[in-house]
């Protein structure tokens, strides 16, 4: 007994580790029978586009539709499912996300080398080999032109990454991104207010510019640090004034701790980009900038000082 | 870990139709065990649940008290056990254990409210589709078929409790 | 004594009390506190106040109540029955407490210690004579813990009336012993008839007195034990006693203010934060996902 015992707690000392079983909530959709035979959905590992680093993603059935997966994770959760104890108390969600954030990955790795390719040819990766599968979803090979510039060369297509096209592409995310914030009562500013959440008010001193930042913070959880950079100038995002105690370099650092740390990320997002020196990406997304028009920044603004109105 | 080095796993679609629903709680606490748990003899009966529909239920476990509120799973959205299916053979293979519609969040003697981070963590399908959809006309967007036609506007609590009150839920045995 | 409304539901307290008499509404009265039940890991405590007008007192003591430990269960079953027939000028009011109340308190958050409790109980049960019309004039307490601060206590709860907290009050003065009675009735009734509200259809009823030096009790525990659940609500999960079974028998329960567990995760973090930074420089994820405990799953 007691060796028995002793194997359960190392066992489950994370909390995280799995005893072969996982609750998770899914789209109905992702359970859809395939049209094809063996071509079930499909857990498996791909590059989170943010990080490069491997994350579980969930493929539907024929592969049409590309699921990411998070988890609620507190420490000290368990499980009743009917009539037994799961220790592992995380409760995991597949959301869909949009495959161009994985193939952007690709995209922009490929971006030194410059030249055009197939597209086929940008998702050669022999850790990750299900990336592959990106190509089968659905409308990627439709709106693939959103991020790059296309070459057609006897019959085939060849591509070549656009930041240019690519912040464009992320800015109307962004836009989206703001729409559903406020649509769903998201509270953007500052720290949580609880009580504006509960009662269910917008906090009036939320500012459009802190639903931007706060987008344009989400978006960066689907993109490399530089097009993060790119995209805040894009939108043309202030820099906030970082606390005058820390540099914004040592405030970096700190960034880099377990996120246990109660802080306020919003700070951290704006300090990305404060301790982020001009390198040679930033001139492409300074040329797409000095392109912007102010009309477009003008759309911008009355698209949320109109949906402000709107909504109650 | 020896769960980092698992290959991709096939969800075995033929095992829903006849998974069985069951009732899932979410312990305030961590119980270092995986196996059978009497829940039936043990847990539900000792449940107190007042009239209301919204109200906290209440019950306790080994001799601490547990507040709880019954959520649903969101509109769209189903909830699924799985579990890792050993007679597979050349791939992994994951079956569908059990499903369930709602589950009992329990927390250390208060309820859970709206700001807690488990209710709050169940508006993300929500925003994940609204960040997904990209609805611009004329551009070829890489649409998705999600469980939302257009995504319903209103405060996330309002449309959550609706549904809570438009789904029967299931009540406790 | 209707047990009634708490055999219904046994997870709660339950208050109930007898009619006051017309006198103990015109005359000043003496009020006796005490309890039983305070030693056993199993079942209820039942606090029981009794009272009747100073001058009756020596009626009181003609019916022969006593220490209730001084009597046999058929004998506190009698006197009870005699409180009962003096219902002219003998009232009272029992408080009980469930087992899970005392386990959940005890085991709180901020930790509610048993004599807080008891005092507290006492005090609500004081409180509620007088507020039913009882004219109070004196309490007599028995008291386990040191009686001065009890005293003291008491007699800022209730500035106008005598206070005395005494140990062995119970067979010191009547009114004490009689509160010793009814409470003492009340909780064996309640025991030798417990309702189990878990569903244990083939519950083994052998668990003797409820003192954790009983063998009876002793084994009873040892037999009874889930390994998950622990007991039901019917054991104090307080008590020493079913806390070393439970720590050497059971599957372990951690809670996030578990003290040793607490210490053992620190260490934990600061050994996962050096390996965290050599594998990865991880950007902190968005408030967004922060807020919500959302983290990025890596394998099933």
């Amino acid at each position: 007994m007691p060796a028995g015992r002793q194997r359960l707690l190392e066992a489950s000392a994370g909390n995280g580790g799995s005893g072969g079983q996982w609750v998770i909530v899914a789209p109905e959709s992702a359970t859809n029978l395939p049209k094809k035979p063996g071509s079930e959905p499909l857990f498996t590992k791909l590059r989170n586009p943010s990080t490069g680093q491997a994350a579980l993603y969930l493929f539907g059935s024929d592969g049409c539709q590309v699921f990411e997966v998070k988890a609620f994770h507190e420490e000290y959760r368990s499980w009743f499912i009917g009539e037994a104890v799961q220790h592992d108390g995380r409760l995991l969600f597949a959301t869909p996300v949009d495959p161009l954030f994985l193939l952007l990955f690709y995209l922009t790795k490929a971006e030194k080398e410059g030249k055009f390719q197939p597209l086929d040819q940008f998702l050669v990766d022999e850790e990750f080999s299900s990336c592959a599968m990106l190509l089968n979803c659905k409308n990627v090979l439709q709106s693939v032109h959103h991020l790059v510039d296309e070459k057609e060369i006897g019959g085939r297509k060849f591509y070549k990454y656009s930041e240019e096209k690519a912040l464009k592409w992320l800015k109307k995310k962004v836009d989206q991104t703001v729409k559903v914030l406020k649509d769903n009562d998201i509270p953007v500013g500052g720290k949580v207010q609880s009580a504006t959440f509960i009662s269910g008010k917008r906090n009036t001193d939320t500012t459009e510019e802190d639903y931007i930042r706060y987008a344009h913070g989400l978006m960066t959880e689907y993109i490399s640090e530089e097009l993060s950079t790119a995209l805040a100038q894009y939108l043309r995002l202030p820099q906030i004034a970082s606390p005058p105690a820390e540099p914004a370099s040592k405030k970096r650092k700190l960034s880099d701790a377990p996120v246990e740390a109660e802080e306020d990320y919003t700070k951290f997002n704006t300090s990305d980009l404060k301790s982020k020196k001009a390198n040679s990406k930033m001139s492409a997304a300074q040329k797409a900038l000095a392109k912007v028009d102010k009309s477009g920044m003008k759309t911008m603004s009355s698209f949320f000082s109109s949906k402000t109105k709107t909504t109650k | 870990m020896a769960g980092e080095e698992r290959g991709p796993a096939r969800l075995a679609l033929l095992s829903l139709p006849g998974a069985p629903r069951e009732r899932l709680h979410l312990l305030p606490c961590a119980v270092r065990h995986d196996g059978a748990a009497a829940v039936r003899r043990y847990f539900a009966p000792a449940i107190r649940r007042p009239g209301e529909p919204d109200a906290e239920a209440s019950v306790s476990f080994r001799g601490r008290s547990l507040k709880g509120k019954e959520v649903l799973v969101p509109e769209g959205y189903m909830g699924l056990v799985l579990e890792e299916d050993d007679a597979a053979l050349q791939e992994r293979q994951v079956r569908v254990k059990s499903t369930f519609e709602s589950l009992t969040v329990w927390n250390l003697e208060q309820a859970p409210n709206s700001s807690d981070e488990i209710l709050m963590s169940l508006q993300w399908p929500k925003i994940a589709e609204g960040v997904r959809i990209l609805s611009i006309k004329g551009q070829g967007s890489s649409g998705w078929e999600g469980p939302l036609g257009s995504i319903p506007s209103g405060p996330f609590c309002k449309f959550w409790y609706y549904s809570c009150k438009s789904r029967k839920g299931a009540g406790y045995g | 004594m209707d047990l009634s409304a708490f055999q219904r539901d046994n997870a709660v307290n339950c208050l109930l009390d007898s009619a006051v008499p017309a006198a103990c509404r015109s005359e000043p009265c003496s009020l006796g506190i005490d309890e039983a039940g305070r030693g056993p890991v199993l079942g209820p405590m039942v606090y029981g106040i009794c009272y009747c007008p100073v001058d009756r007192q020596g009626d009181l003591e003609a019916l022969k109540v006593a220490d209730s430990k001084t009597l046999t269960e058929a004998q506190r079953e009698q006197l009870f029955e005699k409180l009962g027939a003096a219902k002219d000028f003998v009232g009272w009011a029992l408080h009980i407490l469930s087992p899970n109340y005392i386990s959940t308190s005890m085991q709180r958050r901020a930790k509610y210690n048993l004599n807080a409790l008891s005092h507290d109980t006492a005090i609500g049960l004081i409180q509620r004579a007088l507020d039913s019309g009882v004219q109070v004039a004196k309490v007599f307490v028995d008291t386990v813990g040191p009686a001065e601060k009890y005293q003291e206590k008491l007699k800022q709860h209730f500035p106008d009336l005598e206070v005395t907290v005494k140990p062995k009050a119970d067979s010191l003065f009547p009114v004490v012993s009689a509160a010793s009675i009814c409470a003492k009735v009340a909780r064996d009734r309640v025991v030798k008839n417990w309702r189990f509200l878990e569903d244990l259809e083939d519950a083994d009823l052998d668990y003797g007195s409820g003192y954790p030096n009983d063998p009876k009790t002793k084994e009873w525990l040892t037999q009874n034990l889930d390994p998950v659940f622990g007991y039901p609500q019917f054991v104090r999960f307080s008590w020493s006693t079913a806390q070393v079974i439970l720590e050497s028998k059971a599957v372990p329960v951690c809670w996030d203010d578990t003290e040793d567990d607490a210490a053992q995760k620190n260490a934990q973090s600061l050994l996962s934060y050096f390996a965290r930074k050599e594998t990865s420089s991880k950007r902190p994820p968005h408030r967004f996902f922060h807020e919500r405990k959302l983290k990025t799953v890596t394998s099933l």
